[in-house]
């Protein structure tokens, strides 16, 4: 199998559109943080839009945004869709979520074989990270792996059932095709998900 | 109360309670108050620009938060404050405490120091600084009205004037 002309590695993996799909299946009314290319994907998939918060740019914070959420929204389940190359740039977010232990959070790494995320140009030694020793010496309480889809299908079920902080990596592929960003801007996006949360609001005065 | 005191009452007046930071003795006289009290929740950083995630992401979820940091972690955060809080409209007071003035012992903190204003500056967004406590709590108690009203991040300086600096 090829995209944009290299050859992907072999073994097992998802398409990552098939593992998104699976993820909202699961949903529920978790709020969501998505970034990077899960974004792109997430906002095509995703039947509540009034529970997500979008990360356009600033790509490497979503797991901080996802504490965030799950700190302040201790009672929810807060999902974040992360990408291996943002989380590359962010490795210390892990120590922080670890260190602030949110039960109610499931932080997902949509690990791309295909480096759709970064143009198709793939990052030298990056398989060498083991994402999810590191998330487990960072304190998370649980990490799962899944290359197949439909282990993923049945796993996630005790994915979300599992106290948290839990990790996620997810192997997948991209066929090639970058999906447009969402057209609504981030500060319209997070003010319904604000409105939706806290629907009592002072005006002005 | 003492300039510390005064903030923590400033914060509690806003429902701002999530606080993110990045442990450092300079803003430690302010931060283990907090820690002490169980109206807030303290959430300890890897790096500056994660406070802010943090706190961006507790304000959509609707629970107010702030970020205190010192100069040079300013520094480490300018794109995230540009790229998430201000394309998200997101209110996040900003307590920094402000290296490289009258009192410095550390030459690498000058520069940095004497940047954050010029680049809040830039960057469009109001700031404060406070070299002593005289009408700090009026000035507190603005700014964060003013933060709000504005949904945009702002910045109150702390400078070694008011809380004595940090220790060579």
């Amino acid at each position: 199998m090829t995209v944009n002309g290299r050859p992907l590695p072999g073994g097992p993996v998802i398409a990552s559109m098939d593992a998104t799909k699976a993820v909202n299946f699961h949903r529920k009314d978790a709020l969501v943080v998505s970034t990077s290319s899960a974004l792109r994907e997430w906002s095509q998939v995703s039947e509540r839009r009034d529970l997500d918060v979008d990360l356009s740019d600033c790509m490497d914070r979503a797991p901080a945004v996802g504490l965030g959420l799950a700190l302040a929204q201790p009672q929810g389940k807060v999902l974040v869709l992360d990408c291996d190359s943002t989380l590359r740039t962010n490795l210390g977010g892990l120590a922080t979520i670890g260190e602030s232990s949110p039960e109610n959070l499931v932080h997902f790494v949509f690990d791309d074989v295909s480096s759709i995320s970064t143009s198709g140009i793939p990052i030298r030694q990056v398989d060498n990270l083991d994402l999810v020793q590191m998330a487990k010496s960072s304190g998370y309480a649980k990490t799962y792996e899944f290359d197949k889809l439909e282990e993923l299908l049945i796993g996630l079920e005790e994915v979300m059932r599992q106290a948290g902080p839990v990790f996620v990596r997810v192997k997948v592929f991209r066929d090639g095709i970058q999906l447009p960003f969402p057209e609504r801007s981030m500060a319209e996006g997070w003010a319904e998900v604000r409105e939706k949360l806290t629907p009592v609001e002072n005006g002005p005065e | 109360m003492n300039w510390a005191e005064i903030i923590v009452k400033a914060l509690k007046d806003w429902d701002i309670s999530l606080i993110a930071y990045v442990p450092d003795i300079s803003i430690d006289q302010v931060t283990s108050l907090i820690e002490k009290d169980p109206f807030f929740r303290l959430v300890p950083a890897t790096r500056e620009e994660e406070s802010i995630g943090i706190a961006v992401g507790s304000y959509a979820a609707g629970r107010n938060a702030a970020v205190f940091m010192q100069s040079s972690g300013f520094g480490n955060s300018v794109n995230a404050i540009a790229t998430l809080c201000i394309p998200a409209r997101t209110p996040i007071p900003m307590f920094i405490n402000l290296r490289g003035g009258p009192g410095e012992f550390n030459i690498s903190q000058v520069a940095m120091g004497q940047a954050v204003k010029p680049i809040m500056d830039q960057l469009g967004l109001v700031h404060f600084t406070l070299d002593d406590d005289r009408n700090m709590e009026k000035i507190l108690d603005g700014a964060m009205k003013l933060c709000y009203a504005n949904r945009q991040p702002l910045g109150v300086c702390l400078t070694q004037l008011l809380h004595g600096g940090k220790l060579a």
